[in-house]
């Protein structure tokens, strides 16, 4: 299982999202993504998943061309997605909406769905099985049968990284899951986040904004500025970068320079 | 096994069960007595009644499941009825194919225009979507009249249709037609409940709530969405169909663009998203005007006016709907599932302190 993307050119008419970019992920690899705001973290994560399709480049997850495939196959290909502001199903229960995650492992068609007998009775059920485990994983036993709208914000966006486990995933995107969580809860998040690098086999895309956490906990550094990689590497190394540290906090000349 | 034990869930599929609760399967063993017993003492015209709602209920289903699970507005409801009873028509008059070929039939054809209907959504939402269906209503319609000029005996009179005859059986009475509509209404609903508790419900749903997170999660829109238009418009067929046959005549007057929003009355008034709410919406809403002509006989004579009637039914469709959204917002169903959760917790009411009131 590896991810490879090259090249990758994400362009809005005049406006460059993604220039060049080229970043990697291996099986149980932790990468962080880190960049100011507006630097295409978030379209880079759209681009793998499909909603952006890329002007030029490629990205590959194992044999598959991810940029030919249409939307809705890319779960198939084994892409998990965590939406930023988690956007869950709000009317469905918990349960549901992992259930949803598992959508394309299930195989139950109108006509067996309404009878509920026999495959669809089985495909239910292993269904269920698996989505306990993940809850049992995420610790969300007090939520199954809750509304997601009726969730705390904390819960919902522990509840998004759930639903993208549903389906198995190789590749795990996730887009800020910490942003806007308590303490205990981020110390929670950290956690799952380890145990889902060590235990359940996938590679993971990060993209962070807490640089405490991002060099506590990941294997790799890409930061990304103005659409292009300024640094790829080890979280120790790459912190150091004058870049870097120029990309997050700016220089002195350039902060008191006149605007363009 | 000890009470406690019938508590624990040792089954996955359990989570999944429609009467979880303990009263809920003796409620639903007394409804089936009633239900059946209902055509033995009750009067013919309340039977014709209870006819007419369970016929509305069957195109209900369809309207709830695209409308109230898949999100999907239509004003297209009552072109889909009379798809049914004009493939019916034709069927007969051309064909002379039986009753038992004919409502499948009238559900097929239902169906594939369904699909056709539900062509834009694929690009259009909400209310630019409602238009396009209008636009199709309309389309149907001018197809029936053509159809009706052409081949029906009189233009206003519309077309007769005799009984149904099923093998040496003829359904004439209410009474037969009473007990066929129940076990096909319970046959669908409960078709319709399995549907909403698996794959094909949940991906609906998820379309529902958050399309493009429902997408990257490997529901197809297209496929789904589809699906939803030419469930429902086959429901609905098969509805028109049936009231077609129990109605002994098609005539194209009555499918009017009111009986499109009636159809949509009786989605908000059961409740968004609840198959229950489908067939108390369908109950209500075919029920209002005849309770309102037995309130009109308790006035003094010289209020009393024919005309009058008609105008204050179709209102109070549109009053129901408007005290519905504004009141009880999840309809008929939810103020049943609030009494449910109140008797889960009985006697242990919530009850705010007299000092926190006021």
């Amino acid at each position: 299982m590896s991810l490879k993307v090259e090249q990758l050119t994400l362009r809005f008419g005049g406006l460059t999202a993604l220039n060049n970019v080229s970043l990697g992920a291996e099986q149980r690899e932790l990468v962080a993504i880190v960049g100011p705001n507006g630097a295409g973290k978030t379209a880079l994560l759209n681009c793998i998943n499909g909603v952006y399709r890329p002007c030029t480049g490629s990205i590959r997850l194992d044999e598959s061309d991810l940029t030919t495939i249409p939307v809705d196959r890319i779960a198939l290909a084994g892409v998990g997605r965590v939406f930023q502001h988690a956007e869950l199903f709000p009317h469905m229960t918990v349960t549901e909406n992992l259930l949803v995650g598992r959508h394309l492992l299930m195989h139950t068609g109108i006509f067996s769905g309404a009878l509920y007998f026999g495959r669809a009775r089985r495909d239910e059920r292993e269904a269920r099985k698996a989505v306990e485990r993940i809850i049992d994983f995420v610790e969300l036993y007090r939520y199954r049968d809750v509304p997601a709208a009726n969730l705390p914000y904390g819960v919902q966006k522990l509840v998004g990284v759930a639903r993208a486990l549903a389906l198995d995933p190789k590749l795990l995107l996730l887009d800020e899951p910490s942003t806007g969580l308590m303490r205990e809860e981020k110390e929670n998040f950290a956690r799952f986040l380890l145990r889902m690098r060590h235990e359940l086999n996938m590679a993971i895309l990060w993209v962070e904004h807490d640089m405490q956490m991002v060099t506590d906990l990941a294997d790799r550094i890409v930061v990304l500025n103005y659409g292009e990689v300024i640094a790829d590497g080890a979280p120790e190394d790459v912190r150091q970068l004058p870049k870097v540290i120029e990309a997050y906090i700016g220089s002195g000349e350039r902060a008191l320079a006149p605007a363009n | 096994m000890s009470s406690i034990g019938r508590n624990l869930r040792t089954d996955y599929l359990q989570a999944n069960e429609v009467f979880h609760r303990p009263y809920q399967q003796v409620l639903i063993v007394f409804v089936i007595i009633i239900a059946a017993l209902i055509p033995a003492v009750s009067s013919n015209f309340f039977v014709h009644l209870l006819n007419l709602s369970f016929l509305a209920a069957i195109g209900a289903l369809g309207l709830m499941l695209l409308t109230g699970f898949c999100g999907q507005i239509s004003l297209g409801h009552a072109a889909f009825l009379a798809i049914g009873g004009f493939t019916t028509v034709i069927l007969i008059v051309h064909v002379g194919a039986p009753f038992i070929v004919v409502v499948p039939a009238s559900a097929l054809s239902g169906a594939l225009l369904g699909f056709i209907v539900g062509l834009p959504s694929l690009r259009f939402r909400g209310v630019y979507l409602a238009i396009s269906t209008l636009a199709m209503h309309y389309a149907i319609i001018f197809l029936a009249t053509f159809y009706q000029t052409k081949f029906g005996q009189a233009a206003t009179a519309g077309i007769p249709i005799p009984d149904p005859t099923i093998g040496p059986f003829t359904l004439s009475g209410d009474r037969e037609w009473y007990y066929l509509l129940l076990v096909l209404l319970a046959l669908l609903t409960a078709g319709c409940v399995n549907l909403v508790r698996t794959r094909p419900g949940r991906a609906w749903m998820a379309i529902r709530d958050r399309d493009i997170a429902a997408e990257t999660f490997g529901v197809n829109l297209a496929r789904y969405k589809l699906l939803a238009f030419v469930v429902s418009s086959s429901l609905a067929s098969m509805s028109g169909s049936l009231l077609a046959y129990y109605s002994n005549v098609v005539t194209v007057e009555k499918y009017t663009l009111d009986l499109a929003v009636i159809y949509v009355a009786m989605v908000i008034v059961g409740g968004m998203g609840s198959i229950l709410g489908a067939l108390l919406g369908a109950l209500f809403i075919t029920l209002l005007p005849f309770g309102i002509d037995a309130l009109f006989d308790y006035l003094p004579r010289e209020w009393r006016f024919g005309s009058t009637l008609f105008g204050v039914q179709v209102g109070a469709v549109g009053v129901c709907i408007i005290v519905f959204l504004l009141f009880e917002p999840k309809g008929l169903a939810e103020i049943w599932r609030r009494a449910e959760t109140y008797f889960d917790r009985w006697p242990f009411r919530y009850r705010p302190l007299e000092s926190a009131r006021r």
